[in-house]
C-alpha cells in the first residue's frame, strides 16, 4: 500500500495538471476567433412574462409586490445583468414618500423615485443588477411603496397603483463557462432547467439510415420531455458540425468527424466531447459498430442518463420491460385515484394572504377518455383555511380559468361536516369536474379569496393572518372511464401527440420519411419527436422509422414530407378527409336526409366515407395536416404533416409547438397552415378507436347509426309482440282446457 | 490538581499568553461513579519525559512564528439569517447570534456591512444602529443622497463586548415626517444584506489536557460549523476497534446535531497535520505510556501543538472497547489527563423505539417534555419568535386509513382592546395546518368571566386539533405563531406598546398511541432521516456493518459518518454495533445489515441477484424506473400506489465515479433489511458521505426510494419498489391492506353482493345438507 502522504502528492500533482489543462483550454477559448467577437454577441434578453406568465404585475396598495425567479445557466458566467424596466404609476402618488424598489434575493438594489409630475405616461429605466451574489436560482422582486397623503391613509386605496410592463426585460451578457466532459452532468449542458427559453440544439445526421434516425428521434424526444413547457428548436444538419454551441452527433460506424479524435467504438458508446469549432460547446456523441448498436446506445443514454458518469461509457444493450398503453409518466394514471400531493410538492399547495395567487395543478390526461356516458369525474377535495366565521371568504375551483364550483369558507354546513369526519381541521367535499372541460391538458386551479382586513382610514394596519391550503391527500379519480375516441382528431394530435403517444415509448408508431429526406424534413421529424416527448414525459425508445416504399404494418403512421407529393401519399390521397361539404352533411344527421346518408355510409362502409366525394388537393403554399384511418390496417391511424416546401413544413411544426392559440384551432381531420394561421377544414369523424365494453359499444354503434336503431326497435317490438301473443295464447289454452293432468301430477308429488 | 494548577501558572509566566503546554502528571484518575471505592488497579500512569520535551519544543517553534491567531469570517447567512434583514417601521430590528469557542479569544472584530435604506427617511432624525449584545456600537447616518442605493461600510466592533454567546442586532430608527406619523408606514424601511460579513480575529487559548473538559476541545457547542474530527487507527483495524470508533462517532454525532459530523480516517498512526483527532490504539503505542487497562487520555497533537489527541487505548481490543464505552456513557465524570477504567457497569439492553430523542408512542406526550426549557413555549411581543417543537417520530408508524394525530392544545394569549384580526397560526414542516382566531375583548361576546382577569393576564384557551400523521413522521417541526394586529387608535395617537404575548401550555399533549408499527420497505428516506430500521434499537444491538476483508480508509469514513448520523437521530451512542468483514460477514444472523463497499466487489457476488445495482470498478449495473422521468417523486398514503419498480436494466463501462444507496431485504432472514452503500472506487465514498450529511450542493435532493445514485451535485432516486414489510398490523387492518393491493381504487361495488350471494349459497347448501341427513339416517 502506498503511504497516505505519497497519495497526497499524487493527488496534488494531478490537480495541478488538470488545472493547467483547464487553464490552457480557457486561454484557447479566448484566443479563438469566434469568442473574440464583441460581448453583445453573447447576450440575450428575456421578458418578464416569459418567466411568469400569470404574474401579478399590477402593484397595488402601500406595499405592493410582484416577482419572478430566474436561473443562471450552468455553462455561462454572467458578465453583466440589467433590468430594462418599463412602468407606469398613478399620478396621485406623493413624490417624497413613494418609490419603486428593485430587490434581488431580498436585497434592495435600487429605489426608483416615483415622481408624479406627468401622470401615467410610461417610464423606462435601466437597473444594473449586482452579479456577485447570483445563485443558480434568483428571486427578483419589485416592490412599490406608494402613498397619497401624509394624513390617515387607506392602505388599499384605489389610487395607489404601479403597473409594470410585463414586456420589461432582463438583459444578460454572458461569457461561456467551460464544463468538463462529464456524462455525469447530463442533461447539462444540452438542456439546462435554469433556462426558460426553448431548447436549441443541432443534430448532426450525415447520410442517416433508418436506425440512426430512430436514435436521433429517441434523443430528440428525451430532450423534448425535459424541455417540457419550454419547447424545442432542433435543427438537423447534414454537413459538418455547427460553428458554435452544442450538438448531438449520431455517428455511423464508418463515419468520422474532422477535428474530433474518437477511439473506434467497441460497442454501443456514448461520449461527451468539446465542439472543435467552439470550445464552449459540447458534443453528445452516440456511436456503435453498426446501426443497431447506435440505437442501443441512444436507448441506454435516455433511460439511464442519471446513472452515467465519466466522459465516455460503453454500454450493453439495455433490458427494457415493455410498456403498457397510457402509462406515460406525464399522464394521470387511470387505474386508481391520484393524490394531488403526487402532482405538486406540499409547499406549492399552500397560499398566504387574503388574495393569494391561485394554487394551480397541471394535469395531462389521455385524450381518449370517453365522456360519452360519464360526464364528470370526482375530485375529492380536502382543504384548510383560516376563515373564522361564516362567509368569511370563498374557495373557487376552476379548470382553465373557468369556474366549476365555489364554496363559502366557514359556512355552516362545514361545522356539521367537521363533526362527522375524522379530521376537523380540514374540510372535505366532492367536486364533480366536467371531463370535457379537462380535455387532454388542463390547469386545475384553486383560488382562495378572503375579504380584505377591515380597514378604515385611521384605524387598523395590514396584518395578514390568512393562510389556506389544499391538502395533499385530496384525490382526483379517473378510474373506470373507458378509452374511446372518435377519429380523426387532430386536436388530440396537436396537444398530446395522440394516437401515437398511447404507447409512451411510441412502440406502435412508424414514422414515414421520404428516401432522401431534406434537412427540413429531418428537423420537422426531430421537433415532432420532441413534442411527443413533451406530451408523454418519456423518450420514444420504440419508434420505428421507415422509408415510404416500405409499407407500415399494424402501426399508427406519421408521414412527414415536403415538396412534391410522394407516391405513397398519392396512393392514399383519396382516403384523406374531404374539406367541408362532407362535414356539413354529417352534421345534420338528425334530418331524414342525414339518416339516409348515414345508412348508405354504413352499408357501403368499405368504400370509406371520405373516399367518395371531393378529394383534397394540397395547397400550393404553406402546409397541411390530415388524419385518417390507415388504409392498410383497420383502427390504425395515419397523420400526414406535409408542406408545400421545406421551410413551410418546419414553420408549421414550430407553430404547433409554440403558438398555443393557433394550436387550439387545430381540429378534426384536415387543417391547413398558411401565413402563421391554422385553419381547420373538416371535422368529420370516420372511425373510432378504443374499447367501450360490450354494452356501451353497442350503444355507441347505434348512436352513430340511428336508422339501424329504428330497425332494431321495430324488430324488438315484433319479438315482444310474438312473445306476448304466444304466452297469452298459452294462457288462454290453459284456461279453456281442464287442469286434470296437472292436478294429478301435483298430488303425486305430495 | 493543585500541583498542576501552579505548574500551569509557571508555564504561563515562561511562555506568555501564546503558549501553554500543560502536563498532567497523571495526578487525576478517571473514576466511574458506580465504583464507590477506587479500584487498586487504577494506578497513575508514569509520565514520559521524552515526549514532553519534544512537544514543548514544537510548541515554541510555533510561538516564534506567531501562528496562534487566525481570522474567522462569517456572512450573516452563515450565522442564521436566511434572508436579508428587512427593518420596517420606526423601530424595526433584527438580529443574529454568534459565539466564540472556548479555546479561542477574540482580539479584533470587524463588520463589513452592505445595506440600503428608504429615500423617504428624514436624515436628521433617522439612523441605523448596530448593537452588540444590546450595546450600541455604531449609528449609521442615512443621508438623502445615498438613499435607495446599495452602500458598503466597514465597522470595527469593540472586542470587550464580545463574550461566549453574542447577539449582533441591527435597528432602524426611522421617521418620515415631523408631524403625526404612522409608526408602521411602508416608506420606513432599511435593508441589510445577509451577505454582510463579520470577521473575528481570534487568538487560540491552549486548553489543558484534561478529560474533565470533554467534549471540548473536540466538540464545542459554541461552534456552529460542521464538526470534522479525524479518527486515527494506530495499530489495529479489527472489528472491535471499528466498533469502538463507531461508538465514539455516534457520540460526537449526537452532540453535533444539526451541524453534522464527519470523520476522516487516518491509518497507522499518521496524525492529521492540524487540529484535533481521536486516536484508537490496541497494545503499546509509540511515545505513549504503557497500559494497565482500558485507558483514556489527552495529549497534544505532535503535528500541531494547538490540536489535541484523544487517546482511546486498551491492552487488547476488548479493553479498547471498554474504554470507548466509558467515554461515551460516562464522559462527565472523567477528569485528569489520563483515566484508566477499572470497572464498567454493563448497560441494560434497550427496548425498541426507546431512543432518548424519539417521541414516545406508548402514551400521550406533553409539550413540556419536547422542549429543553419551558420558556421555549413562550412567544412575546409583536415580532416574537414563534414557538417551535422539534419532533422525532418513529418513521414506521402506519397512518394508512387511520385517524389523524389528536392534539390537546392549551394556550394563553393577550386579549387586545378594540377590533383585531389576530390569530394563532399552526403549521407543520412550514405548511399551514390550522389557525385559531385570538378574539379581542370586544369580540368575546360572553365576557362575564373576563372580569376576573387582571389587565396583564393572559386568557387561557383549550382546543382540540388533528395533525395528519405523515406530516410528523421522521423529523418534523410544529410551529405556533401568535400574530397580533397592531391596533391603531387614529392619527397622532399611535403608540405601539409591545405588551402582547402568547404561551403554549406545557400540559398540551400529542398522542401517537393509536398507530401500529408497520412499514413497507425498503425506504431510503426513513434511513436518511432517522436511520431506520437500524435505530429501532437505539444502541444498534441488531445492526451489523459489513466491509470488504480489507476496507479502504474511505469506507471506514462513510461508516463513521453514518454512525454520527444515527447518534444524531437517537441521541444515544451506538454501544452495541457489530462489524464484520468479507463475504463471511454476509452470513451474520438475525441482524439488519449495512454493507459498505468500494472498488472490487467480487465478495458480494452471492448477493448480486438481490441487489438492484452493482458497481465494481469501471463496470456498472443499474436498475432504473420511470422515477427518473417524473419531475418529483412523492409518496402516497398507500405507498404501493406510487411505487416505481425496475423497468430497465443497464450495464456499462465507464471511468467516472458515483456512489449508490440501495435498500433490499436480507437474503438470509426474511423481514431483515440491508442497505448497500457502494462506490465504484474508494474516492467515490466521498459522495456517499456528502449525501449522508445533506451537503448544500444537493439543494433539496434527499435520499429516497429503494435505490438512489449520488453524483457530484445531485441525489437521484432511480427505483422506488416495496418488496417486504417490517412490523405488524392489526388483523382487520392487515386484511384491508391486502385487499387494497388488489383493488387500489377501493373495493368494487359488486364485491359485497358477490360475497353475500356466496354466503347465501353456502348457507343454503348447508341447510340442505343438514336437512337431508336425518332423512337418510
Amino acid at each position: 500500500m502506498i503511504p497516505v502522504r505519497c497519495w497526497r502528492q499524487i493527488v496534488l500533482y494531478t490537480c495541478v495538471v488538470v488545472l493547467l489543462t483547464v487553464l490552457s483550454r480557457v486561454a484557447a477559448a479566448q484566443d479563438a476567433p469566434g469568442s473574440a467577437a464583441s460581448p453583445t454577441d453573447n447576450g440575450y434578453a428575456i421578458s418578464l412574462d416569459q418567466y411568469n406568465r400569470y404574474g401579478k404585475w399590477r402593484l397595488r396598495g402601500v406595499d405592493g409586490r410582484g416577482g419572478l425567479v430566474f436561473g443562471v445557466r450552468q455553462d455561462e458566467r454572467i458578465r453583466d445583468l440589467r433590468l430594462d424596466l418599463t412602468y407606469r404609476h398613478s399620478p396621485a402618488l406623493l413624490d417624497d414618500l413613494s418609490h419603486l424598489n428593485v430587490l434581488l434575493n431580498g436585497e434592495v438594489v435600487e429605489s426608483i423615485p416615483l415622481v408624479g409630475d406627468d401622470s401615467a405616461s410610461a417610464k423606462e429605466v435601466q437597473v444594473v443588477l449586482p452579479i456577485d451574489g447570483l445563485q443558480d436560482y434568483n428571486y427578483l422582486q419589485l416592490q412599490a411603496i406608494s402613498h397619497y397623503t401624509m394624513e390617515c391613509e387607506d392602505p388599499l386605496h384605489s389610487s395607489l397603483w404601479v403597473d409594470i410592463d410585463p414586456r420589461s426585460r432582463l438583459l444578460f451578457s454572458v461569457v461561456p463557462q467551460i464544463l468538463p466532459d462529464e456524462l455525469g452532468l447530463l442533461p447539462l449542458p444540452f438542456f439546462d432547467e435554469r433556462d426558460v427559453r426553448p431548447v436549441e440544439l443541432a443534430f448532426l445526421l450525415d447520410r442517416p439510415t433508418n436506425a440512426r434516425l430512430e436514435a436521433a428521434g429517441i434523443l430528440a424526444s428525451w430532450l423534448g420531455s425535459l424541455a417540457s413547457y419550454r419547447g424545442t428548436h432542433f435543427t438537423a444538419v447534414t454537413d459538418g458540425l455547427p460553428q458554435s454551441g452544442n450538438a448531438v452527433v449520431i455517428l455511423g460506424a464508418d463515419q468520422n468527424i474532422p477535428g474530433l479524435s474518437l477511439p473506434a467504438a467497441q460497442g454501443p458508446t456514448v461520449a461527451m466531447r468539446p465542439n472543435p469549432n467552439d470550445p464552449g460547446g459540447k458534443l453528445l456523441i452516440v456511436q456503435g459498430r453498426n446501426d443497431e448498436e447506435i440505437r442501443q446506445a441512444a436507448t441506454a443514454l435516455v433511460l439511464g442518463a442519471p446513472t452515467l458518469s465519466g466522459d465516455r461509457a460503453v454500454v450493453q444493450p439495455p433490458l427494457v420491460q415493455p410498456r403498457l398503453p397510457y402509462d406515460a409518466p406525464n399522464w394521470l394514471p387511470t387505474h386508481r385515484p391520484v393524490a394531488l400531493g403526487e402532482l405538486l410538492p406540499e409547499g406549492e399547495l399552500t397560499a398566504a394572504g387574503f388574495e393569494p395567487q391561485p394554487i394551480t395543478v397541471g394535469l395531462r390526461l389521455p385524450p381518449d377518455l370517453s365522456d360519452w356516458r360519464v360526464k364528470t369525474i370526482p375530485l375529492d377535495l380536502r382543504y384548510r383555511h383560516s376563515a373564522a366565521h361564516q362567509s368569511d371568504g370563498t374557495l373557487e375551483v376552476m379548470v382553465n380559468q373557468q369556474r366549476v364550483r365555489r364554496f363559502d369558507l366557514g359556512a355552516q354546513d362545514e361545522t356539521v361536516r367537521r363533526l362527522v369526519q375524522r379530521d376537523d381541521s380540514l374540510v372535505r367535499r366532492t367536486v364533480p369536474v366536467p371531463l370535457s372541460l379537462l380535455g387532454s391538458q388542463a390547469g386545475l386551479q384553486f383560488q382562495f379569496l378572503y375579504p380584505p382586513p377591515a380597514q378604515s382610514e385611521c384605524r387598523g394596519a395590514l396584518i395578514d393572518t390568512h393562510r389556506s391550503a389544499i391538502d395533499p391527500s385530496s384525490t382526483i379519480d379517473l378510474s373506470g372511464l373507458p378509452h374511446h375516441i372518435a377519429m380523426p382528431d387532430l386536436a388530440a394530435f396537436g396537444t398530446a401527440g395522440f394516437p401515437f403517444t398511447r404507447m409512451a415509448d411510441l412502440s406502435e408508431t412508424v414514422v414515414v420519411l421520404t428516401p432522401h429526406a431534406t434537412q427540413y424534413e429531418l428537423s420537422a421529424f426531430l421537433n415532432l419527436m420532441g413534442r411527443m416527448g413533451q406530451s408523454t414525459g418519456y423518450p420514444a425508445t420504440g419508434v420505428t422509422v421507415v422509408q415510404e416504399n416500405e409499407v407500415p404494418l399494424d402501426k399508427d403512421a406519421l408521414l412527414i414530407e415536403s415538396g412534391e407529393r410522394s407516391e405513397l401519399l398519392n396512393r392514399w390521397a383519396h382516403y384523406m378527409p374531404a374539406p367541408r361539404q362532407r362535414a356539413a352533411l354529417t352534421s345534420d344527421r338528425d334530418s331524414f336526409a342525414g339518416w339516409i346518408a348515414s345508412f348508405s355510409d354504413w352499408v357501403s362502409r368499405n368504400t370509406r366515407r371520405s373516399g367518395t366525394g371531393v378529394s383534397f388537393t394540397a395547397p400550393a403554399q404553406g402546409a397541411y395536416l390530415a388524419g385518417f384511418e390507415s388504409p392498410e390496417s383497420k383502427r390504425r391511424s395515419v397523420v400526414v404533416v406535409a408542406g408545400a416546401d421545406g421551410p413551410s413544413l418546419l414553420n408549421a411544426v414550430h407553430l404547433l409547438s409554440f403558438d398555443e392559440q393557433q394550436r387550439s384551432r387545430l381540429q378534426g381531420g384536415l387543417a391547413v397552415v398558411q401565413d402563421g394561421r391554422i385553419q381547420s377544414l373538416s371535422d368529420a369523424k370516420t372511425y373510432s378507436i378504443g374499447n367501450l365494453g360490450p354494452f356501451q359499444a353497442l350503444a355507441w354503434f347505434l348512436s352513430l347509426n340511428p336508422f339501424l336503431l329504428y330497425v332494431l326497435y321495430l324488430f324488438a317490438s315484433i319479438v315482444v309482440a310474438v312473445v306476448l301473443y304466444l304466452s297469452l295464447r298459452a294462457r288462454a289454452q290453459m284456461r279453456l282446457h281442464t287442469n286434470e293432468p296437472d292436478s294429478t301430477k301435483s298430488n303425486e308429488l305430495n | 490538581m493543585r500541583i498542576s494548577f501552579s505548574y500551569r501558572r509557571v508555564m504561563r509566566l515562561f511562555f506568555g499568553h501564546c503558549l501553554m503546554v500543560v502536563l498532567m502528571m497523571g495526578t487525576a484518575v478517571g473514576q466511574i461513579p458506580d465504583s464507590e471505592t477506587p479500584d487498586p488497579s487504577t494506578t497513575p500512569t508514569e509520565p514520559m519525559n521524552g515526549a514532553l520535551t519534544s512537544s514543548m519544543n514544537r510548541g515554541m517553534q510555533h510561538t516564534n512564528s506567531a501562528q496562534f491567531s487566525s481570522r474567522h469570517q462569517y456572512t450573516l447567512e452563515d450565522l442564521g439569517a436566511r434572508y436579508p434583514f428587512n427593518l420596517r417601521g420606526i423601530e424595526g430590528s433584527d438580529s443574529v447570534s454568534f459565539s466564540v469557542r472556548a479555546d479561542e479569544v477574540v482580539v479584533g472584530a470587524n463588520l463589513d456591512l452592505t445595506y440600503s435604506y428608504s429615500p423617504a427617511l428624514l436624515a436628521d432624525l433617522s439612523h441605523i444602529n448596530v448593537l452588540v449584545n444590546d450595546v450600541v456600537v455604531a449609528s449609521l447616518p442615512v443621508p438623502r443622497e445615498e438613499a435607495g442605493k446599495s452602500i458598503q461600510r466597514s465597522l470595527e466592533l469593540p472586542v470587550h463586548l464580545i463574550t461566549e454567546f453574542n447577539q449582533l442586532r441591527m435597528q432602524l430608527i426611522g421617521h418620515y415626517t415631523l408631524e403625526c406619523e404612522d409608526p408602521l408606514h411602508s416608506s420606513l424601511w432599511a435593508n441589510v444584506s445577509n451577505q454582510s460579513r463579520l470577521m473575528l480575529d481570534v487568538r487560540h487559548l491552549p486548553l489543558a489536557d484534561d478529560l474533565a473538559l470533554l467534549p471540548q476541545p473536540f466538540f464545542d457547542r459554541r461552534d456552529a460549523r460542521r464538526l470534522t474530527l479525524p479518527m486515527v487507527f494506530v495499530n489495529d483495524r479489527g472489528a472491535a476497534t471499528l466498533e469502538s470508533a463507531g461508538m465514539v462517532a455516534s457520540w460526537f454525532g449526537a452532540m453535533a446535531g444539526y451541524r453534522g459530523a464527519e470523520f476522516p480516517v487516518y491509518w497507522d498512526g499518521d496524525y492529521p497535520l492540524q487540529g484535533n483527532a481521536v486516536v484508537l490504539s490496541v497494545g503499546a503505542a509509540a511515545a505513549q505510556p504503557t497500559l494497565s487497562g482500558p485507558t483514556l487520555s489527552i495529549t497534544a497533537n505532535p503535528n500541531d501543538p494547538r490540536g489535541k489527541l484523544l487517546w482511546i487505548r486498551g491492552r487488547d481490543a476488548q479493553e479498547l472497547k471498554q474504554a470507548a464505552r466509558a467515554l461515551v456513557t460516562n464522559s462527565a465524570v472523567l477528569t485528569g489527563q489520563t483515566a484508566v477504567i477499572s470497572r464498567l457497569e454493563e448497560l441494560s439492553p434497550r427496548r425498541p423505539y426507546d431512543a432518548p430523542r424519539w417521541v414516545p408512542t406508548d402514551r400521550p406526550v406533553t409539550f413540556g417534555e419536547l422542549v429543553p426549557q419551558e420558556e421555549d413555549l413562550d412567544s412575546m411581543g409583536y415580532h416574537g419568535a414563534p414557538v417551535r417543537l422539534d419532533l422525532r417520530v418513529p418513521p414506521d408508524l402506519f397512518g394508512w386509513r387511520e385517524k389523524p394525530v389528536p392534539v390537546d392544545l392549551r394556550f394563553r394569549y393577550t386579549p387586545q382592546q378594540g377590533h383585531a384580526n389576530s390569530a394563532l397560526l399552526i403549521s407543520g414542516n412550514q405548511q399551514f395546518l390550522k389557525s385559531f382566531p385570538l378574539p379581542s375583548v370586544d369580540q368575546i361576546k360572553d365576557d362575564s368571566w373576563l372580569k376576573g382577569l387582571r389587565d396583564s393576564e393572559m386568557l387561557p384557551v383549550r382546543e382540540r386539533m388533528q395533525i395528519p400523521l405523515h406530516r410528523l413522521l421522521g423529523r418534523s417541526e410544529l410551529e405556533f405563531r401568535f400574530m397580533y394586529e397592531y391596533i391603531k387608535e387614529g392619527q397622532c395617537r399611535d403608540m405601539i406598546i409591545d405588551n402582547v404575548g402568547g404561551r403554549i401550555d406545557p400540559d398540551s399533549t400529542i398522542d401517537l398511541t393509536r398507530y401500529a408499527h408497520f412499514m413497507p420497505m425498503p425506504n431510503l428516506r426513513a434511513f436518511d432521516e432517522s436511520g431506520f430500521p437500524y435505530t429501532r434499537l437505539a444502541d444498534l444491538s441488531q445492526t451489523g456493518v459489513v466491509f470488504a476483508s480489507a476496507p479502504a480508509a474511505e469506507d471506514i469514513s462513510t461508516y463513521l459518518t453514518l454512525m454520527g448520523r444515527f447518534g444524531d437521530s437517537t441521541g444515544y451512542p451506538a454501544t452495541h454495533v457489530s462489524v464484520y468483514f468479507g463475504a463471511s460477514g454476509l452470513q451474520a444472523n438475525d441482524k439488519d445489515l449495512i454493507v459498505i463497499a468500494s472498488g472490487d466487489q467480487g465478495w458480494l457476488q452471492d448477493w448480486a441477484p438481490y441487489m438492484p445495482a452493482a458497481l465494481a470498478g469501471d463496470s456498472k449495473r443499474f436498475g432504473t424506473s420511470d422515477i427518473v422521468f417524473l419531475s418529483g417523486w412523492r409518496s402516497t398514503p398507500d405507498p404501493r400506489e406510487a411505487q416505481q419498480p425496475v423497468r430497465t436494466e443497464l450495464r456499462y463501462v465507464s471511468a467516472g465515479h458515483t456512489a449508490i444507496f440501495a435498500g433490499f431485504e436480507s437474503p438470509l432472514t426474511a423481514g431483515r433489511s440491508v442497505v448497500l452503500i457502494s462506490s465504484s472506487d474508494p474516492s467515490g465514498q466521498r459522495l456517499a458521505v456528502d449525501a449522508l450529511l445533506n451537503k448544500a450542493q444537493f439543494g433539496e435532493d434527499r435520499l429516497q426510494g429503494s435505490l438512489a445514485v449520488v453524483r457530484d451535485d445531485r441525489i437521484q432516486p432511480l427505483v422506488a419498489e416495496y418488496t417486504y414489510t417490517v412490523g405488524q398490523l392489526g388483523p382487520w387492518r392487515s386484511i384491508q391492506w391486502k385487499l387494497a393491493q388488489i383493488w387500489p381504487a377501493g373495493i368494487p361495488g359488486w364485491l359485497p353482493w358477490l360475497v353475500a350471494a356466496v354466503v347465501l349459497l353456502l348457507a343454503w347448501a348447508i341447510v340442505r345438507r343438514l336437512r337431508r341427513k336425518p332423512r337418510e339416517a
